[in-house]
């Protein structure tokens, strides 16, 4: 398992949950959400799926996003 | 052309809103969409040719949102 930071462009609680749910649809057991914060914008997550697949749930939420660790 | 409602649950704010109207309203085939945070919906004409209710229902609710058709 590895855990990766993303820098994405939320600004509200719907950005939040839009992370959480497109990060759900690639199945609860893959990725472990550590944290999702709306002020620092950062998204931590656990898992052994690549970084790209994380990155490109994410991007379909249409906020600007990229990959910080 | 055709039209579409949709429920969206999830929206909390105008950039929610923006976001749905700019992703949706970008896509070859969709010529309008308005999106109303207070009554969690969003109107839809569309190229039938291109799209169908359903279908649009679902690329909603793949950004984040929780979105079905109504009508
Ligand atoms: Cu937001
Ligand atoms: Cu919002």
């Amino acid at each position: 398992m590895t855990q990766y930071v993303f820098e994405m462009a939320m600004t509200c609680g719907g950005c939040a949950n839009a992370a959480r749910k497109v990060l759900g649809k690639l199945g609860e057991d893959k990725v472990k959400i550590d944290d999702i914060n709306v002020e620092t914008k950062k998204i931590t997550v656990t898992t052994d799926l690549p970084a790209d697949d994380i990155l490109e749930a994410l991007k379909k939420t249409g906020k600007e996003i990229k990959r910080l660790q | 052309w055709k039209r579409a409602i949709v429920s969206i649950d999830g929206m909390t704010c105008h950039a929610c809103v923006e976001n749905i109207q700019e992703n949706i309203g970008k896509l070859d085939g969709v010529r309008k969409i308005v999106v109303n945070l207070e009554k969690k919906e969003g109107t839809i004409l569309f190229d039938s040719s291109k799209f169908t209710g359903e279908i649009l229902a679902e690329k909603i609710d793949d950004m984040g949102f929780d979105c079905k058709l109504v009508t």
